[in-house]
């Protein structure tokens, strides 16, 4: 072979092979920044927390620290913040946008995820099943199939700010009157949530169902079961549990959902943690982009405090949900 | 006779669900739309956004696309390396190892992206270029954070792509004694190209409806320039703001424009990856 083309082949390879790890480190370093500065030194002085620095800034500048705690007056102390550990403190006196903040927006994104994939999880299930049976028996699908699986591509396609600004007239004005603000509340919040879960929900389960081998669904029909047999007796006991990792799944990306919220008018501030659908909530991301507008250095660690527990949660979730299903996919094996 | 009763509650629970999962999201649809024709029908300062007149609606949808537009600019060649690393040169296990990867990351949220640009980016750049030309909020920065945003999405739709046209074309080039790399560059690429396309459109019209991004890092002010280091405001960003607010002046008039152009480029995007054809090949 020509060697100038084997010459051209192996500089190509490697190219590829080195280039290709520029996304990922950039992705990587985006991570490693968000945990950088979410802990790391900061001078308190009373209450009040005078200037912060993140991890690096304290591994390899701790002169500069000691000068300016000297700097502030002889009462101001040095201390290590990792807030994350604070989440779980009750108290408002850690300093501006104390770690009780962090509860409170903690708690607003536990209420909002699982009851709203609660919500939705029963119709959602139905309308996958039902997609799946109308258009496996019949050649050319129905206009019914038609308009809900073309609603649903719309819904699964448009940005999440829009399902926000859908929702808000459905509230607001057309049938019930909650005042200018009474409807932006923790229920409402939720009943958006099973919103957007909703047509992403239903698409993965179509998936799941429609891995199920056809042969069972022959095999049953040859046996004389009705159709409704088929569905709850087979494809449902067949896949349900990679329904639910699925679910699990779809919850990671729930838990970072903040655009529609913030249409609804999630407050910039709150003083407890909601009880009850009626009250007014806030959630981990919302809590970040509040935090995050404003100007202030010590608001803005505080945020990647925040975002450092929504990424631990979401990846959390994500791998947890992989495993399971990489584990059900290896014992399912001889039956798909 | 119990399990005729049976099937027929069975079949009854399963129309009532679709019928309801359909009438809800229509319903979402068509309350949206009296809202819109409301606010349209209504004078003045509803019709368009509150801080003017036309020019600002102008505005929005003028940063909107070029925020997309560098992003997309952003992404594409990163995402291009890493979705033809992931197709050509990966083995089976490397490959299944980076396509987790890219779904994980691909959940990281949008709220992080943009707390990076505001700690990170920003800052880096008015280090680098003067904090006089670059202003605390400016559209470079956004650009960049939802091109890193962008990466992983864009690099699955590519992949999928690439992996679909590795057919027998390119085992036959192979078989004729055609390099790896040119059975990569000539065979594979081009046939790719729709798909390669659509991942790009779709990837636009994500950054296109993205608001917590923009609205964090790009600033509030409708603005019509060309000069990346400026703020400006975007369509998504907007109507994040309009509904905190208890007059959305503008919200649903903005987010029916929204809704279309989002729209008319998933349709562009669809028809691309359609386009693919293995006899189209030249």
């Amino acid at each position: 072979m020509n060697p100038a083309r084997q010459r051209r082949d192996r500089l190509t390879a490697a190219c590829v092979r080195v280039f290709s790890f520029a996304p990922l480190i950039t992705l990587f370093l985006v991570l490693l920044f968000i945990f950088d500065s979410s802990a790391g030194s900061a001078v308190r002085l009373g209450d009040r927390v005078l200037r912060q620095w993140s991890l690096t800034e304290s591994l390899f500048g701790a002169e500069s620290i000691r000068a300016s705690a000297a700097a502030a007056g002889s009462d101001a102390e040095i201390f290590f913040r990792f807030s994350p550990s604070a989440v779980f403190v009750f108290s408002k006196d850690a300093g501006p946008g104390g770690s009780a903040d962090l509860f409170i927006a903690l708690v607003g994104s536990l209420w909002l995820v699982p009851f709203g994939l609660i919500l939705a999880f029963p119709s959602a299930l139905l309308t996958a099943l039902w997609l799946d049976h109308g258009s496996r028996l019949t050649v050319e699908p129905g206009v019914r199939i038609k308009l809900l699986r073309s609603i649903m591509n719309l819904f699964v396609r448009i940005p999440l700010v829009l399902y926000g600004v859908f929702f808000l007239p459905l509230i607001s004005r057309a049938w019930f009157d909650y005042g200018e603000t009474g409807f932006r509340n923790l229920g409402n919040a939720i009943l958006l949530t099973a919103l957007i879960a909703l047509p992403r929900m239903i698409v993965m389960m179509e998936r799941e169902i429609g891995r199920v081998p056809s042969d069972i669904r022959t095999a049953s029909y040859a046996l004389g079961a009705s159709w409704t047999t088929v569905v709850f007796r087979q494809l449902l006991p067949a896949s349900i549990s990679f329904i639910a990792a699925g679910t699990l799944r779809l919850s990671a990306r729930m838990f970072g959902v903040a655009a529609p919220f913030i249409v609804l008018g999630s407050p910039d501030f709150l003083s407890a943690p909601p009880s009850g659908p009626g009250d007014r909530f806030i959630n981990l991301p919302v809590q970040i982009f509040q935090w995050a507008s404003r100007t202030d250095g010590i608001y803005r660690n505080m945020a990647a405090s925040a975002a450092l527990i929504l990424l631990v949660i979401v990846f959390g979730i994500e791998i947890l949900a992989a495993l399971w299903r990489s584990r059900l996919l290896r014992r399912s094996q001889g039956l798909r | 006779m119990n399990s005729r009763f049976a099937h027929r509650a069975g079949a009854f629970a399963l129309r009532a669900g679709a019928l309801f999962t359909t009438l809800i999201l229509s319903l979402l649809i068509l309350v949206h739309l009296s809202a819109s024709v409301r606010s349209l029908a209504s004078r003045g300062t509803v019709l368009l956004p509150a801080r003017g007149s036309l020019l600002s609606s102008a505005a929005l949808l003028q940063a909107s696309i070029r925020i997309s537009a560098m992003s997309v600019l952003f992404a594409a060649p990163g995402s291009f390396i890493l979705a033809l690393y992931i197709s050509e040169y990966a083995d089976p296990r490397g490959r299944r190892f980076y396509l987790t990867i890219l779904e994980i990351t691909a959940s990281v949220p949008v709220a992080v992206f943009g707390l990076f640009a505001l700690m990170f980016v920003t800052p880096t750049l008015q280090a680098l270029l003067g904090a006089h030309r670059v202003q605390p909020y400016n559209t470079l920065s956004a650009a960049l954070v939802l091109g890193i945003f962008l990466t992983p999405a864009v690099t699955n739709s590519m992949a999928a792509a690439m992996g679909r046209s590795r057919g027998i074309l390119r085992r036959a080039a192979l078989a004729l004694g055609a390099t790896r790399a040119e059975a990569m560059m000539r065979i594979v690429v081009p046939n790719a190209l729709p798909g390669i396309a659509a991942a790009l459109i779709t990837g636009f019209s994500r950054a296109f409806g993205e608001a917590v991004v923009v609205g964090m890092v790009a600033g509030s002010v409708p603005n019509i320039t060309a000069n990346p280091f400026k703020a400006a405001e975007t369509l998504g960003a907007f109507i994040l703001r309009g509904g905190g607010g208890s007059r959305p002046a503008g919200l649903y008039t903005m987010g029916s424009l929204l809704f279309i152009l989002v729209l008319a480029l998933n349709l562009l995007g669809e028809w691309s990856a359609r386009r693919y054809r293995l006899e189209e090949l030249r």
